[in-house]
């Protein structure tokens, strides 16, 4: 007889509250990080010094202020907005197209090309950094927005050409053989067919590669060299890296300040990454 | 529908691409008759351990109206490793000038050619030998340091005053401290162990106390790093993390924790440099008394208590992109040097002449640099930078109970032998 107790009228054996605890300690590691610094960032350094685990006599807010000022939040708003959408403007429509292709025009090109594209996704980006820097200065794009943009969208496409690819492998292939009896091109089954039914793919693609793009510090860090075209990572960055974590009080609220707009992205657009990643998961 | 699509591409794409290419020329434009770039460590705010740069920055700015300034400052290792990438691209996308603690590191990029030779520009600035000698490498000056570090112990009076206790001046003397402060409940030392380089400021004392300029034989590979200088220093050091003078979990806590255990009187002492001199002075950092000694010596031992280990605190190179505006270099060189300059720096100790110490700490380390006979380059910024890291690796492996330490240094040797070279006969 297999024991276990009701919840909400389902019935859930020891197994699955097992697994629910496990899955919840792994939840945990991420977001008790996530929440640490909103105990510290409201004390005074010598209070964090005696107790840093408990919760603050008086709330300051002088460590938010002083990051608040040094960050400059307004000047690398801008630059990292412009970097985030022309990353998403550039990287989604390749991705969608490359992968598209892959899925339906299967050839010994298309074969080579997509894995010549899968190895890229394996060669990680401080391998090519110098060549990649000299060929910016030689193309006039070093110390350029559109100088972080393009290589950034770069190495964005490999992993979203396989996702789309994986997802239009998917869709029923009938519906783009209807389209072509219909008298429908190789562009109008793709865009009036296809990448409508793939926007749940779509949507995940545009919200994780603007988050992608907004959180990068190492590339805009060696392709920037001008204060003012600075994104906000690199401005966080600039005051963490001068602080550190010994000023932690400060450290926790350049954090908070740093990870709010992800975090707010994130939960505005959880449904449409929820809904994007199982988008394909069951086939009938 | 496909015009449309292809329509709203352009539009989106067109302006975005157009403004982030026009991002450049705009700040271009804007520079003034003669610029010089700086890329730094510190941000320049009013905070006590970056008042300097915040001063520096200002004054110059006042005094030299002709030249513009822009400073950027990357944090570390944001400046590590923006400097090595650029460095390696050539020497085009280069600033002017670098912040930078010379050595090894510096040497290599002089080595690359992408260095300003300075050496008689910079000649008559009045300055500490050792800071100098920081910032020159194979007999050519590339910049300045107005700041430079000493090693010594960072010890609480209170707690040493409440027991008791003296600065100890010997390692026999500094064991029976360490014994009677375990025996209180009180940790002996702070040190910081899992990022690894704070462990090497007390091996490098030890390894001097026990065979004095051994490092430099060892460097100029007249002696191995197996030799029994460095052995008896590890086997001591291993002894004493055994004790528990630094612990129970020393390689579970970073330098930033080894900082909290001294500001609150956790722990009693703390070898490092004396860049924590303005923390350990500042109120808001810590409500403890803190001073700053020598590291004692080892009786019937080769090394002195005059023996100091030392790094550039804070220091400047020029790069070959500066060539064309060498004299603007060397002003900002100059003034970094001018007393006006340094004298607003309330804890770093100052390498020119005539700038009085502002706290009573760092007074205290100064006196240590200014008695000192040698100093000795800290390690890991005057080897080459392939052997800092596994050098590094090695001295946190002491604080395992159970390695075998010698073969730990065997181990190192072998890896120097690579690549500096086996020991001369």
């Amino acid at each position: 007889m297999r024991t276990g107790f009701k919840l909400h009228r389902a019935h859930y054996g020891w197994i699955e509250v097992f697994i629910t605890i496990i899955l919840v300690l792994f939840a945990l590691t991420v977001i008790v990080p996530m929440c640490l610094p909103l105990l510290f960032v409201f004390k005074t350094q010598l209070e964090y010094s005696y107790d840093p685990w408990s919760l603050p006599k008086h709330i300051t807010v002088k460590n938010f202020l002083e990051a608040w000022d040094a960050i400059k939040i307004g000047e690398g708003l801008a630059n990292t907005l412009l970097v985030s959408l022309g990353v998403v403007v550039l990287a989604v429509p390749c991705a969608a197209l490359a992968g598209y292709v892959f899925a339906r025009y299967h050839s010994k090109v298309t074969e080579v090309l997509f894995y010549a594209i899968l190895v890229c996704y394996f060669i990680p980006i401080q391998m090519v950094l110098i060549p990649l820097y000299k060929f910016n200065i030689k193309l006039g794009l070093s110390n350029t927005l559109l100088g972080l943009i393009l290589p950034m969208a770069a190495f964005n496409i490999p992993f979203w050409v396989l996702i789309y690819r994986s997802f239009f492998h998917t869709l029923p292939k009938d519906l783009g053989d209807a389209a072509c009896i219909d008298g429908a091109g190789h562009a109008t089954t793709f865009f009036k067919i296809m990448l409508p039914l793939a926007s749940p793919a779509t949507t995940l693609a545009l919200l994780l590669i603007f988050i992608a793009a907004w959180s990068d510090y190492f590339l805009s860090l060696i392709m920037l060299n001008d204060q003012k075209l600075f994104t906000m990572q690199l401005r966080v960055s600039q005051f963490l890296n001068a602080y550190g974590v010994d000023r932690m009080p400060r450290y926790a609220a350049a954090a908070i300040i740093s990870m709010s707009p992800t975090v707010i992205l994130y939960i505005i657009g959880h449904k449409w990454v929820i809904k994007g990643t199982l988008a394909g998961a069951l086939k009938e | 529908m496909k015009k449309f699509t292809l329509v709203c591409l352009a539009l989106v794409l067109v302006p975005l691409m157009a403004f982030a290419q026009g991002q450049s020329d705009t700040a271009a434009k804007e520079s003034g008759p003669v610029t010089l770039t700086i890329w730094g460590r510190d941000i320049p705010d009013t905070a006590a351990d970056h008042i300097y740069v915040h001063d520096l920055i200002e004054g110059f700015q006042k005094a030299n109206p002709d030249i513009k300034l822009e400073y950027i400052p990357l944090g570390d290792p944001g400046l590590a490793d923006k400097t090595k990438i650029t460095m390696a691209a050539g020497v085009d996308q280069l600033p002017e000038i670098v912040q930078s603690w010379g050595g090894s590191v510096m040497g290599g990029y002089a080595d690359a050619g992408r260095l300003l030779d300075l050496t008689s520009e910079l000649a008559s600035i009045p300055g500490s030998k050792a800071a100098s000698d920081a910032m020159s490498w194979k007999g050519k000056t590339y910049g300045v340091a107005p700041f430079f570090a000493v090693a010594g112990i960072f010890l609480n009076e209170d707690i040493f005053a409440r027991n008791g206790l003296k600065a100890p001046t010997t390692i026999v003397e500094m064991e029976a401290v360490c014994d009677t402060l375990l025996a209180k409940g009180i940790q002996p030392f702070a040190c910081g162990a899992k990022d690894k380089w704070p462990a090497l400021a007390m091996y490098m004392y030890l390894v001097n106390r026990y065979g004095g300029n051994a490092f430099d034989r060892a460097q100029a590979r007249t002696l191995s790093f197996a030799d029994d200088a460095f052995v008896n220093a590890a086997k001591t050091y291993q002894m004493w993390v055994k004790k528990g003078y630094f612990g129970t979990k020393p390689l579970g806590e970073a330098y930033g924790d080894a900082q909290q255990q001294m500001a609150i009187g956790k722990a009693a002492m703390m070898v490092t440099g004396s860049w924590m001199c303005s923390q350990f002075s500042n109120k808001e950092f810590t409500d403890q008394k803190i001073g700053f000694y020598a590291f004692p010596v080892v009786t019937g031992g080769v090394g002195k208590v005059t023996d100091v280990m030392g790094m550039t605190d804070i220091g400047f190179f020029a790069t070959k992109n500066a060539e064309a505006k060498k004299d603007a270099v060397v002003r900002f060189f100059k003034y970094a040097m001018s007393v006006e300059a340094c004298a607003s720096e309330p804890g770093r100790i100052c390498a020119v002449p005539g700038v009085p110490a502002k706290a009573e700490l760092t007074g205290m380390a100064s006196k240590v640099f200014a008695a000192s006979q040698s100093v000795q380059f800290w390690w890991d910024q005057d080897l080459p930078p392939a052997v800092t890291s596994p050098l590094n690796d090695t001295i946190q492996s002491f604080f395992l109970p159970n390695s075998d330490v010698a073969s730990s240094l065997k181990a190192f040797e072998e890896l120097v032998i690579d690549e500096m070279g086996p020991v001369k006969k």
